[in-house]
């Protein structure tokens, strides 16, 4: 055309201009609908921030943020009403520990050993085994918890409660493995071999490259994994609906049962509830208390995962 | 010398422990899916099998209820989610990827990306509830929850797409556009194509996510005892029976034209259960004018009563429906109104109630009654042989895909 070789990467801001001149009307539309497309994802993030607050600024002025924090009873179906967040918040922040307390180990031992020792052959095998672990719905898993797990449970621990934390909280863990094993893999893989190949050159073995080298070197990206599945631990509905009972306790008794937020929403959803009574609001407070939580664990996580992009 | 072999004999050791371990954690992982899957075979087995799969739910006998309506419920909606998000999710990672420039605005698409990648789904099903169902009117649908589940997989579509087009090297569009060729030609004639197979993985993922979904139809109200389908298209539309008992008209005025007693009720039929259609609860107690059963059935929709001159009640329906008086006039022991016939549009399945299969699933698991446990069983039998085939199509699609392209 005009002689002159793009750039690996980048079309000329030349051979653009050129382009576009020749862009006909349907060019120009067909990009446009595709911008479009782009930003409709920022109207669905509006969409949610719009409908949790305006549906729960109402229940905010009949009831006091102080309150909403620090009560310790949870009863807005009940004849004695509280409004405090602190008995679900407690039940998520339990199922969450629990289940990040099997995940993250065991997790992270998987992405170790799958990145620093497996054969290509073995990892070919697990990999979409873990795949396939990520792809059973949650519905099945909190099956799992209450009529598989639980039970097990009961004939190891006497006065277990059908319906506790611990199992839903181990089950929890085993659903979000996928998600740290997959993302630690990923930041470990995009170690440069180089670090690897210095330390084998001072005589380290392969525990020592992977703990000390690697490990250290893909750090943020680990993290990035973690804050992520600790994100997805606090969302999470159906395993603790099912597992861990609808029944708000403020408890750090783990052999108990207790609501998590998002149990308490899918519990009042499922009931009739006037549209736009207190009661109805309540879920949507619930849901921004869920929402913010995991806004900041997400931002979080996009920080360190932009991080250890740079440093590559 | 002692030394160093001492020391690495430890580190091999360490080496071999290490390994041991990372197997034993994997296998875990294999043995809690195995052990799901043979539970749910186990405590399923009975009642699997074609009554199963083609059958209502029931809320009394376990062993007769069954999955039809939420399959049914699934597949709708899945219709719905797949029509919404693909165009829109392959036309945004297209933008993103081949046309966006590098800057602040692009960088705020992107994160807002990856921050609706991680909203928990419960989140989306508040959204819809407020925006969907009620500032928008659509309902608690089928087309609500297609769109509320279209929404939850859209960043994983846009994530797709733009890694299938990144894998693309970049001498395929350097040489296209060498040729004269404009963006949009590049995209459709050589991106696309290529990317077609990246799509198609990532596409068959989300939707295996989707199907599994529990939480956000739940919230926007999708019912669990569904006991019949969607209307399907250009299928033939029940009669609405109203029975009004007792009519007696008398030859005054349109003012006492017609007293009635007892009540208006609108009966589907071939139905179970009673359903109200159009607001067409109305009662009448006798004595009462004649103008107050006009406006009662004025009030249902699809109808219009007016008095006609000679004191008859006169009855017509909206445009499309058919309309039936069976008997009236005179000293009547029932007034007929028959509301119904004609078929289906092609678009109102949309509208309808609607429940899916891990709805179903979780209200036979919630019920204490040990019995539904084995259909909570079966249907998460058939969930997870949907959902492990659909993402065992996409890791084969995706292994076709890389040895037949050489770049």
């Amino acid at each position: 055309m005009n002689g002159r070789a793009a750039a690996v990467g980048k079309v000329s801001r030349r051979d653009e201009a050129a382009v576009a001149l020749r862009a006909r009307p349907v060019e120009r539309t067909i990009e446009l609908s595709m911008l479009l497309s782009a930003v409709f994802s920022i109207l669905i993030t509006t969409g949610i921030v719009y409908v949790l607050v305006t549906e729960a600024a109402p229940f905010f002025r009949q009831v006091s943020l102080w309150e909403f924090l620090t009560d310790t009873q949870w009863t807005p179906l009940f004849a004695d009403k509280h409004f405090g967040i602190l008995p679900l918040l407690c039940g998520t922040l339990m199922t969450t520990g629990i289940a990040i307390l099997v995940a993250l180990p065991l997790g992270t031992a998987i992405a170790i050993w799958l990145s620093e020792f497996a054969r290509p052959g073995v990892r070919e095998v697990v990999k979409p085994i873990l795949e396939l672990l990520s792809a059973v719905p949650t519905v099945v898993f909190g099956y799992f918890a209450v009529q598989l797990v639980s039970p097990g449970l009961q004939m190891l621990i006497r006065d277990l409660n059908l319906f506790n934390m611990l199992a839903a909280g181990l089950v929890m863990g085993i659903m979000i493995v996928p998600y740290v094993t997959s993302l630690s893999e990923d930041a470990m893989r995009a170690v440069p071999m180089l670090l690897r190949e210095g330390s084998y050159g001072m005589g380290a073995g392969q525990v020592t490259t992977a703990f000390r080298v690697v490990f250290p070197a893909a750090l943020s990206g680990i993290g990035a994994a973690y804050t992520l599945a600790i994100s997805r631990a606090v969302g999470e509905t159906m395993i603790v609906a099912i597992a861990a009972g609808t029944q708000p306790n403020l408890t750090w008794n783990p052999l108990e049962g207790a609501a998590t937020i998002s149990a308490y929403i899918v519990q009042v959803s499922m009931g009739d509830l006037p549209h736009g009574s207190l009661e109805y609001q309540t879920i949507f407070a619930a849901g921004i208390a869920l929402f913010l939580m995991t806004l900041v664990l997400n931002l979080l996580s996009v920080i360190l995962r932009a991080r250890y992009r740079q440093a590559y | 010398m002692d030394a160093i072999e001492h020391s690495i004999l430890k580190q091999q050791r360490r080496d071999r422990a290490f390994n041991t371990l990372g197997i034993a954690c994997a296998l875990v992982c294999l043995l809690v899916l195995a052990s799901l899957i043979a539970g749910l075979l186990y405590n399923g087995w009975g009642r699997l099998g074609w009554a199963f799969l083609s059958s209502f739910p029931s809320a009394r006998s376990a062993e007769k209820a069954g999955v039809l309506s939420s399959l049914a419920g699934s597949l709708l909606v899945m219709i719905i989610t797949a029509s919404s998000a693909i165009p829109l999710g392959v036309a945004a990672g297209v933008y993103l990827e081949e046309y966006a420039k590098r800057n602040w605005f692009t960088s705020l698409i992107e994160i807002n990306i990856s921050n609706l990648a991680a909203v928990p789904s419960i989140i989306y099903g508040l959204m819809a509830l407020g925006l969907l169902v009620y500032q928008f009117h659509l309902g608690q649908s089928i087309l609500t929850g297609g769109l509320t589940l279209a929404f939850l997989i859209l960043p994983i579509v846009i994530v797709a797409t733009r890694e299938a087009l990144r894998s693309i090297p970049q001498m395929m569009r350097e040489a296209a556009y060498a040729l004269g060729a404009s963006r949009w030609e590049v995209i459709k004639d050589h991106l696309l194509p290529y990317s077609t197979g990246g799509i198609a993985t990532g596409v068959i993922i989300a939707l295996s996510r989707a199907i599994g979904e529990t939480a956000p139809l739940v919230t926007i109200g999708a019912i669990s005892y569904i006991a019949f389908l969607p209307p399907a298209p250009f299928s033939k539309r029940p009669w609405l029976t109203a029975d009004i008992s007792k009519v007696t008209v008398a030859s005054e005025g349109p003012e006492t034209a017609m007293a009635v007693g007892g009540s208006l009720r609108f009966v589907m039929r071939d139905h179970e259960t009673l359903a109200e259609a159009g607001g067409g609860m109305a009662e009448v107690r006798v004595g009462e004018p004649a103008e107050r059963l006009r406006e009662r059935i004025d009030a249902i929709e699809g109808l219009d009563a007016t008095f006609t001159s000679s004191g008859y009640l006169s009855i017509s329906c909206e445009y499309g429906k058919e309309f039936r008086i069976v008997q009236t006039g005179g000293l009547a022991d029932a007034l007929k109104i028959d509301l119904g016939g004609g078929v289906y549009g092609p678009t109102e399945w949309v509208w309808s109630s609607f429940t899916v299969l891990p709805i179903q699933m979780f209200n036979w698991v919630s019920r204490p009654d040990a019995a539904f446990a084995a259909n909570a069983a079966a249907a998460g039998a058939v969930l997870i042989a949907v959902t492990l085939s659909l993402n065992a199509g996409a890791i084969v699609v995706r292994a076709r895909m890389r040895r037949r392209i050489k770049w």
